[in-house]
């Protein structure tokens, strides 16, 4: 009996009661981060409101309905109905759609421009690099709600603009963020041993470099994404972007902002509160991938 | 010394290329984008040959090169054009409402510091407690609400329900006249003339547009601060510190803070840079008469020179804080001072 | 026989993992004699810092003492409350850390640093203070130290800063001085003259010196007694010449041999025919036990009780009782 076995007291270490221990382990860890699990379990119920929303409700988000405009939730309109009498709800449903597509749009552009350009700026350095660098500060020259703001209102008001203008606009954190990864990864040895075994230095920067470039991007991935629809619906607020009559959450806000002052909380509350949740949501899970990556480092 | 002024120099340099680069896209949106922006100004009803006229009005007609030659001669003489709405020159405009915008980002950001660097380094000195895990759900929370609901939220609660705050109908009071004009910030030029009945409608006009503000731009605050003060107190020359003695006071002010002031300070610009973007917001929904709101109204009436004149002024100012804190980083870090 | 200046009785130190309690340092107990210089030498993760700490009252905040007293001068440190131990800080016991340079405040001159620490330490009105520093720096050996002072510590190289920990340590006038590793990441000729200034002071001032380092070579040449640490417990405690002619413990022995030549410089850092020390230890036994080659039964349960006479060589192996024995 070798008392050096592992750390844990267990009484009898069956194979069962080793399967039960293990599990908890895994189970304990995961919960120290009760805050990352609630994030994604708010993102999963998002994405099963966007794969069977239209399912979900019997209204039509877009007709109106002038028998019942302006009324509280009752339970027939849950969130009750906007001054069209549309039914609010229906319209947050449709709306999480559009708002999680744009996230989801935004996100990946980004990402994938931003990381192609600062992978290949890292990895060949020059002149090229420092070019690049330049247009990257004067970018991080403007803040980037008012860089999106600039885009969309040169390149006009449809939902593809609002996600191209976005997407330009977080480019830059997701170019800076690869190229510095990738100078500290291309100075590793196995870099030299593929080039040295006869690969082009191309493949090697694509297939072996940039993987390994990518981590803190996925993080900032998720952020963006939260922030994405932080914008998108800051934007259609201002008017800019997506204007009614689409069902999205920044619009709707905007609707619902006339009737502040006379007390018609139901039609910009919901919407608002979905947009501060799925937000919330993503910046949760962006923070707890952070600290588990970042962990595991360690 | 002289490595001093070739960071500075350096620095300077930059900063020259960043706000080149800046006018350059700002004119590269205005002209090179698929709306023309003659036919914007002419506006939906205009035949070709009136747009033809705005085109050789506003020199689209020349190469490009010429266009940007005398965009960029404009500029330098501090000439952002005039607006198509109003006919008034774009920084004039500017001019006029820059100090309502300043009253508003300055509160808010002063709030904004207090409680972000209060709760960030509580949350530090008390790492993994309640405190610690209460700042980072406030910073979450502040990082995800959307600043216009927010904004919302707060007039409801607070004008409407609870009568707490002032109408959201800008600085002061319909009806109510500006104290005589010396800082143009309302709360300052009224002290100054001993004007408390305006004073206290300043404040009751500006606590919840600043509050709100201040709430979102917390947040980073909160984060960062957060990370450098636990970088500074697991650091060995606080344990040597201790070593010898030193109460937790002294430690915690001559030791402690000093070090971690100046990564809180390089991080303070980016943070000025939410707070402009938000400006924008929270402008609008509290009808104040700044910089932002000017800005919105110029995007609705596609108000290219104004759009424009602002964009650049924002990031001019953005680009010039930031390299102002780079040379306070300098003078203060001794490693950059003294080699 | 003297009083220790300082013993450690028993001491624990833990850890708490996810469902256990990990002890980092097991029921060690050793003395330290006014007016000697007293090595510590160990593996990395032997525990050695974790003593200090543990005597200064600087263990991080996750790690707590879980059994065992320090006195010091009559007084069981453990049962004082925090003021008084800041109190101790320096002023009875002082302590120098490796990477010097990162251990001085790097926005504070090191004349202030100096300064502050005798102003803590020493009945001297304000305006004294910094010229005391200064008379401390000299003493340690540091040329031109008045406008030295003025530097900051980047300005310094690592031979220079930690003089000027010395100093500061000295301006507290302690009574026991812990080094820890003072001379890592140093050159060479720099930490040999870092260890005769610490021979000087201990010849000056009469402070006793608890020195922790994992080189052998130091401690034949620098220290009077010395302790060997495996894995958080104490594995033997003699004088220096004793412990290498005649070492008792089979990890000394092991310890010993894997060097090339015993009178030369060595690192035990690169011995590697010792098992790593991460492992959790559950029983109250010997540590050592499950790389022993000379090991019985009863070492994976317990550890011997030590004799009472206060014998100069202390071994805590069954084994070699039973051969003394004889």
């Amino acid at each position: 009996m070798n008392v050096l076995q592992n750390n844990v007291k267990v009484k009898a270490p069956g194979r069962a009661g080793k399967k039960a221990v293990e599990f908890d382990k895994r189970l304990k860890r995961m919960l120290r981060f009760p805050f990352f699990i609630f994030g994604i379990i708010v993102i999963l119920f998002f994405l099963l409101v966007v794969v069977f929303g239209p399912v979900l409700t019997p209204y039509d988000p877009a007709l109106p309905n002038p028998g019942y405009t302006l009324g509280e939730p009752t339970s027939d309109f849950l969130f009750g109905t906007d001054k069209f009498g549309r039914d609010v709800l229906t319209r947050v449903i449709y709306a999480t759609r559009l708002d999680l597509m744009i996230a989801l749009f935004v996100a990946v552009l980004s990402f994938s421009v931003g990381s192609l350009i600062g992978g290949i700026v890292g990895y060949y350095g020059g002149w090229l690099d420092k070019i690049v660098m330049r247009i990257v500060d004067v970018m991080f020259a403007f803040p980037s709600f008012i860089l999106a703001m600039a885009i969309t209102s040169a390149l006009g008001d449809t939902v593809e603009n609002v996600i191209i203008a976005i997407a330009t606009a977080y480019t830059p954190y997701f170019i800076r963020l690869t190229r510095g990864e990738m100078l500290t990864v291309r100075t590793r040895q196995y870099a030299d041993a593929a080039v040295s075994v006869g690969n082009p230095k191309w493949r090697v920067a694509l297939v072996h470099l940039l993987p390994n470039s990518l981590t803190p991007s996925l993080v900032q991935m998720t952020l963006v994404s939260g922030w994405a629809i932080l914008d998108a619906a800051g934007l259609a607020f201002l008017g800019l972007g997506i204007t009614p009559p689409t069902a999205e959450w920044g619009v709707m806000v905007s609707e619902g902002a006339q009737r502040i002052i006379t007390g018609e909380w139901w039609v910009w509350l919901y919407p608002g509160a979905a947009i501060v949740l799925a937000a919330f949501a993503f910046n949760l899970v962006g923070d707890g991938l952070r600290d588990v990556l970042t962990r595991e480092e360690q | 010394m002289p490595y001093l002024f070739r960071y500075i120099f350096r620095r300077f340099f930059l900063t020259l290329i960043a706000i080149f680069g800046v006018i350059v896209l700002a004119f590269l949106l205005t002209r090179l984008l698929p709306n023309n922006p003659a036919a914007l100004r002419a506006g939906p009803l205009a035949d070709e040959a009136i747009i033809k006229q705005y085109e050789k009005q506003m020199g689209l007609d020349q190469p490009l090169f010429v266009q940007f030659s005398t965009y960029f001669g404009q500029l330098v003489k501090g000439d952002l054009g005039e607006s198509w709405r109003t006919g008034q020159p774009v920084i004039e405009e500017l001019g006029i409402r820059i100090p309502a915008t300043l009253e508003l980002a300055l509160s808010a950001f002063f709030i904004a510091l207090v409680v972000g660097l209060t709760l960030g380094i509580l949350a530090a000195v008390y790492a993994d407690t309640w405190i610690d895990q209460a700042a980072r759900v406030f910073a979450t929370l502040g990082a995800s609400l959307a600043l216009f609901w927010l904004a919302l939220v707060g007039v409801y609660v607070f004008y409407y329900l609870l009568h707490w705050a002032a109408a959201p109908v800008g600085r002061l009071t319909i009806g109510l006249s500006a104290p005589p004009d010396v800082t143009g910030l309302i709360l300052i030029d009224s002290l100054i003339d001993g004007d408390f009945k305006t004073f206290k409608d300043g404040v009751s006009h500006i606590w919840l547009p600043a509050c709100t503000l201040a709430f979102i731009v917390s947040a980073p605050i909160i984060k960062i601060s957060r990370a450098a003060m636990k970088d500074v107190l697991n650091a060995d020359y606080i344990r040597t510190a201790r070593a010898i003695g030193v109460s937790s006071w002294e430690l915690f002010t001559k030791d402690a803070l000093m070090n971690a002031f100046i990564p809180i300070l390089t991080m303070l610009g980016i943070v000025f840079g939410y707070l402009m973007g938000g400006n924008l917001i929270v402008e609008q929904v509290f009808a104040w008469p700044g910089i932002g709101q000017y800005a919105w109204k110029a995007l609705i009436t596609n108000d290219f020179n104004a759009v424009q004149g602002f964009v650049i002024l924002i990031a001019f100012v953005y680009v010039s804080l930031n390299f102002l804190i780079d040379v306070t980083y300098a003078l203060v870090n001794p490693q950059i001072r003294l080699e | 026989m003297e009083e220790p200046i300082l013993q450690i009785d028993g001491l624990t130190v833990s850890i708490q993992g996810e469902d256990h309690r990990r002890d980092i340092l097991d029921r060690l107990s050793l003395k330290i004699f006014p007016n000697e210089v007293m090595g510590l030498v160990g593996e990395s993760g032997s525990g050695k810092t974790m003593t200090a700490l543990a005597t200064m009252g600087l263990l991080p905040r996750t790690i707590k003492i879980t059994g065992g007293e320090i006195w010091y001068e009559g007084q069981d440190l453990l049962k004082l409350s925090n003021r008084e131990k800041r109190a101790f800080r320096g002023g009875k016991i002082a302590m120098i850390f490796q990477n010097p340079r990162m251990a001085l405040n790097p926005l504070m001159r090191v004349g202030d640093q100096i300064a502050r620490a005798v102003r803590l330490h020493r009945d001297h009105p304000t305006n004294e203070c910094y010229s005391i520093g200064v008379d401390l720096m000299k003493q340690v050996g540091i040329s031109d130290a008045g406008s030295r002072s003025k530097a900051y510590p980047h300005q310094l190289s690592g031979g220079m800063a930690q003089r000027v920990l010395v100093a500061m340590m000295l301006a507290c006038q302690p009574n026991l001085l812990i080094a820890d590793e003072p001379t890592t990441g140093l050159d060479v000729t720099i930490q040999a003259q870092i260890f005769e200034l610490i021979k000087e002071i201990q010849a000056e001032t009469g402070v006793a010196v608890l020195l922790i380092t994992h080189d052998l070579g130091v401690v034949s040449e620098v220290c009077n007694r010395v302790g060997v640490m495996y894995a958080g417990q104490v594995m033997e405690i003699a004088n220096v010449a004793e412990l290498f002619q005649d070492p008792g413990h089979p990890y000394t022995q092991k310890l010993l041999k894997s060097i090339l030549r015993v009178d030369q410089i060595s690192d035990l850092d690169t011995s590697k025919a010792l098992a790593p020390i991460s492992v959790a230890f559950d029983s109250l036994g010997c540590r050592f036990a499950s790389q022993c080659e000379e090991v019985c039964p009863e070492c994976f349960q317990m550890r011997p009780e030590l004799p009472d006479d206060d014998c100069d060589h202390v071994v805590f192996c069954y084994k070699y009782y039973e051969k003394r024995n004889k």
